[in-house]
């Protein structure tokens, strides 16, 4: 969608145009559903959280002022929604949830796969969620240091060491594979 | 294994990385259109629309609540000065010896009006998901004010409790950076609201009077 397209869909929602709506959610919700995946690592949570972003989405988009591209604007929502969904979960479950919180609450992924993706993928479930969500959001979904540290809420430097940290950890776990 | 391995591993396979199944994209969106169309409350969080609406209907009782316990200290003997149909009544009767409304009073009876204005601008600026910095500035001006009533000859306990509860989020609010660092600030905030149960506890306190004789 060129950027001229995509102001006029906005446009058109924002003039109460469900067709525009769903066409908006119909383009954005496969990368959503798998950002929110990625953070929260369970299938109602991520359905919930999805949803979740694309109501507030469409409640916020007025404030929507195009200096970023459409699809940066909700996937940051998106992991907003995702952070806060967590935080409410931990806390009902009696914990204060920040991200130097060291257990996370997903399932274990339990196939057993030999191969170095599946290593790897083991390895960042392994990580503590303070280090393996700067890692997905800057490694895999290519959120700046700068955009990370907003959406965590923690300074740039703390979330750059975070993501050092992150990466060392990984190297250890791989380290019986370097070729 | 160095850095730069590490880094193309993830290049290379972290696309798989917790690649979901194809994702329920049609019950998605009718739970979606339910919470546009206020069918639905949420099944997980809070629904967030219904307290701000609630936040707005409490604004509007807190309001009632302090002009009717401020319009007290004017009341002469046997009736309200304010007459019949200016609402509920006060929450505490001040003594009838007090012929001067005190500057406490007059006090009380502005931040009523203000905080109530806040209140109902805060809970339209939450559905937005952003507070501009004209209400940060409001909120960190009411803050003091909260302070000083707390200080003061509160009539009860449950008038205390919530500007308590009050002083809480206004600092929250007050706290604000920028628009464009708040979140999840303000989801916090609206948190803080509905966790505080403000709406139900302003209607216990309507509601104990209607039952005291």
């Amino acid at each position: 969608m060129t950027p001229t397209e995509e102001r006029a869909l906005v446009a058109r929602v924002l003039e109460g145009s469900r067709q525009a709506a769903r066409q908006l959610y119909d383009a954005h919700v496969a990368r959503v559903h798998r950002l929110v995946f990625r953070i929260v690592r369970d299938d109602q949570l991520a359905e919930e959280f999805t949803q979740d972003a694309f109501v507030k989405v469409f409640g916020a988009l007025k404030s929507f002022r195009g200096e970023a591209k459409l699809s940066t604007w909700i996937h940051r929502v998106a992991v907003t929604e995702a952070l806060s969904g967590l935080r409410r979960l931990k806390r009902r479950a009696g914990r204060e949830f920040d991200l130097d919180d060291a257990v996370g609450i997903a399932a274990p992924d339990r196939r057993i796969e030999p191969d170095l993706a599946e290593r790897l993928h083991r390895a960042i479930d392994a990580l503590p969620d303070v280090f393996r969500i700067p890692l997905v959001l800057h490694d895999l979904e290519g959120f700046t240091h700068s955009e990370i540290a907003q959406l965590t809420g923690s300074p740039e430097g703390t979330c750059k060491t975070r993501l050092m940290n992150a990466r060392a950890r990984l190297r250890e776990a791989l380290a019986a594979y370097a070729q | 294994m160095e850095d730069e391995r590490i880094g193309r591993l993830l290049e290379e396979h972290g696309d798989s990385y917790r690649t979901p199944a194809n994702p329920p994209v049609e019950r998605m969106w009718g739970a979606i259109e339910a919470r546009l169309d206020g069918e639905a409350p949420r099944a997980l969080a809070p629904v967030r629309r219904s307290w701000t609406r609630g936040l707005a209907l409490a604004a509007m009782l807190l309001l009632g609540i302090g002009i009717g316990w401020t319009g007290a200290r004017f009341a002469p003997a046997g009736g309200s000065a304010l007459g019949a149909a200016t609402g509920p009544e006060p929450l505490a009767v001040v003594p009838a010896s007090l012929e001067e409304p005190s500057p406490f009073v007059g006090l009380a009876r502005d931040y009523f009006q203000q905080t109530t204005s806040l209140v109902v601008a805060l809970a339209g600026d939450l559905r937005g998901g952003s507070v501009p910095n004209g209400t940060i500035r409001q909120a960190q001006s009411l803050l003091s004010t909260t302070r000083l009533l707390l200080d003061g000859p509160l009539p009860e306990p449950a008038m205390r409790d919530l500007l308590q509860d009050l002083e809480l989020v206004l600092a929250q609010v007050a706290r604000l950076q920028a628009v464009r660092y708040q979140q999840p600030e303000t989801q916090l905030i609206a948190d803080a609201m509905d966790q505080r149960e403000v709406l139900s506890r302003l209607t216990l306190i309507i509601s104990d009077r209607e039952t005291t004789p």
